[in-house]
């Protein structure tokens, strides 16, 4: 039963499997209908590697052997790579006995592309089949849809997983067209729009029938590679809220490339990735998402991409000067989440308390806020606490000082 | 006047209760850590369920769940002086109710919202770092948490692992959950557990192992970043740092 090269497998699966982003097992609240297993909407990391990134999942590749030709994929057909792959039964072994320590949170199952998608989409269901009805197994397990397999076979699949992903991967067609010439757009959106109407329709029968099948409860999610082509951060940031709008997306996930393969359409296998944008990226993910932001607001017609010294938020700040400085006993919520160093917690904490007693300068620590960012963009009960010239380089340069002498580089 | 009491949450409540119908006090501690001060004059309070129901009753009306967790978060954590940060706490609350939950700034308030979020987080931080060894008839876990938070895990394994027997050992306290079919307690707990382990569960450790070290990318390795998730203090128990894989965690 516990063979020997499975350790093997698991190594090669779990590395090729390692840039997918997603490990989130937050979003669904569930108790244990099964013999084992639960769910916390807020999510639950296990451990975190030695890339800092949390480890919540099992997240591992049903197969590596693929027969598209992405050039940004390691796993491409024309990689010479190790090919091998896990049996149904393997998979759910290996969760079972994961989660029985509490080393992981659930299974993230992606899947190379194996003959043809609906043989790979067979082989998930029948992972998923076994796990809940043969282990009657209770947690988290988010997989992918494959895009090209048959609608029922996803909408089998919808019905047992907690969450379901599509990657879009590049942000434009025609980036797709130059990396991913086997891969067409509309293949890709066409379950993205299933899901999203199965969790509709699914949702509407609860209200009625308390015993309706719920499908797909923590949503559905998504991944868009950054900095393999030249598409612009707005580009990607226009896309991003699309996905939001259309898909009812719960995360849309960015990846900073690395460069694993060689190719005439790539960036130069030496380039760093671009860790940096990434994180702009996030940041004004966020801001769309919980800061009521619109992406034509965090990067105007004028700007293409971000400025890497500065968050998105306190470069929309510093562009809109005539918005502030606000009061904060006085402005709306909507706007208190405009002012950098302000979040929805700390907003929160100032709209209750100001219904009983204004809020000084001196409280805002103790509410959240990060008053030396927000000092410089607001007034407590009329006074200022920021710096004597209200103008924007100086502003900038309080917040984030342009050292005065910089290490002279050898080379 | 200081007020002593067992250390048990329903003595904790007595003390409140002779605060306000009996003698009002300036502190409260525990009786074993209590530091005696020169000119202190101490009181120990007997705990009585009676009096300790009708302050808990009180807080249950009066208090929303938010603040209720906080105050009860707090008085697990091992700071020395809790008790007396929530008696400061409860003065305030118990005149004001519900409004209490607007005075976040009040350094009566702040503490204890402090505190008690600092327990929360501990908590929240063991569902996902307890490692449980499968030991044949049961499964069995090893940990030493800052702050008592035991009682805060049972409902959540214990709901996880419905048809298994566990047993969680909080080993700085020698307490432990014993969990059977979906009910669970906290008992007194001083065994050494053996160390002869299966060969299956060896191999899933070491598989793990595996699967921990493939997972990273390395060209974003950041170990700061690692170490500021995970302190090095909660590694002790952690196969994938370095625990040993031949002896139970």
């Amino acid at each position: 039963m516990l063979e020997n090269n499975m350790m093997e497998r698991l190594g090669i699966l779990a590395e090729s499997a390692k840039y997918d982003v997603s490990c989130a097992s937050s979003g669904v609240e569930k108790k244990n209908t099964g013999s084992m297993g639960n769910a916390a909407a807020c999510g639950i990391c296990h451990t975190w590697s030695a890339d800092g990134r949390c480890v919540s999942l099992l997240k591992t590749l049903m197969s590596n052997d693929c027969v598209y030709d992405c050039a940004y994929c390691i796993n491409r057909s024309s990689n010479d790579i190790v090919r091998t792959s896990f049996t149904p039964e393997e998979i759910a072994q290996i969760t079972m006995a994961f989660y029985r320590r509490n080393y992981i949170e659930g299974l993230f199952l992606s899947s190379a592309v194996e003959i043809n998608p609906n043989h790979t989409m067979e082989k998930i269901l029948k992972v998923l089949t076994l796990l809940r009805h043969e282990h009657r197994f209770s947690g988290y397990i988010h997989v992918k849809a494959i895009p090209g397999a048959d609608q029922m076979l996803i909408y089998q699949a919808g019905l047992l997983a907690d969450r379901m992903s599509v990657n879009i991967e590049l942000p434009s067609e025609s980036s797709l067209k130059l990396l991913a010439p086997q891969k067409q757009s509309q293949k890709i959106f066409l379950p993205m729009a299933q899901i999203r109407e199965s969790i509709i329709r699914a949702k509407e029968e609860k209200r009625h029938y308390m015993s309706a099948p719920s499908f797909v409860p923590a949503g559905q999610s998504t991944q868009m590679i950054v900095g393999a082509t030249q598409d612009s951060d707005r580009s990607i940031l226009l896309t991003s809220e699309k996905l939001y709008k259309t898909f009812n997306m719960k995360r849309v996930y960015y990846s900073a490339y690395m460069p694993v393969n060689k190719g005439k359409n790539l960036p130069d296998i030496l380039t760093a990735p671009p860790l940096i944008r990434e994180h702009r990226l996030y940041q004004a993910d966020w801001l769309l998402r919980f800061y009521r932001f619109s992406a034509e607001e965090i990067l105007s017609e004028k700007e293409s991409n971000f400025d890497l010294d500065y968050d998105p938020k306190f470069h929309w700040a510093i562009n809109n000067m005539h918005l502030f400085p606000m009061e904060i006993n006085k402005v709306s919520y909507s706007d208190l989440l405009r002012i950098p160093g302000i979040g929805p917690t700390s907003a929160g904490r100032i709209i209750k308390q100001r219904h009983l007693i204004k809020v000084g300068f001196e409280d805002l620590p103790k509410m959240g806020v990060v008053a030396k960012r927000a000092r410089y963009f607001i007034t407590c009960d009329g006074k200022f606490f920021g710096i004597k010239s209200f103008d924007i380089a100086s502003i900038k340069n309080a917040v984030n000082p342009i050292p005065k002498h910089t290490q002279l580089s050898f080379f | 006047m200081i007020y002593l009491y067992d250390g048990q949450f329903d003595g904790f409540l007595t003390c409140i209760y002779h605060h306000y119908y009996d003698e009002k006090c300036d502190g409260i501690y525990e009786e074993k850590t209590y530091d005696p001060k020169l000119f202190e004059i101490t009181r120990f309070i007997k705990t009585d369920s009676d009096k300790s129901t009708k302050v808990h009753q009180a807080m249950l009306d009066q208090f929303s769940e938010y603040m209720y967790f906080n105050i009860y978060h707090t008085f697990l954590s091992n700071i020395y002086d809790k008790d007396t940060m929530l008696l400061n706490c409860l003065e305030i609350a118990f005149k004001h109710g519900l409004a209490t939950d607007r005075m976040r700034t009040l350094d009566a308030i702040f503490q204890v919202l402090k505190i008690g979020r600092q327990v929360g987080f501990e908590k929240h931080r063991f569902m996902g770092l307890l490692r449980f060894s499968d030991l044949g008839h049961y499964l069995y876990a090893r940990f030493e948490p800052d702050h008592n938070i035991i009682s805060l895990l049972g409902e959540h394994f214990s709901d996880r692992f419905r048809e298994e027997k566990f047993i969680i050992h909080d080993v700085r306290r020698a307490i432990a959950i014993i969990g059977h079919k979906g009910q669970w307690l906290v008992t007194d707990f001083n065994h050494i557990v053996d160390d002869n382990l299966l060969d299956e569960e060896i191999f899933f450790r070491k598989l793990w192992q595996t699967y921990f070290d493939k997972i990273a990318i390395e060209d974003r390795t950041n170990l700061k970043l690692q170490q500021n998730f995970i302190p090095k203090k909660y590694r002790k128990h952690l196969l994938e740092f370095g625990a040993n894989t031949n002896k139970s965690i």
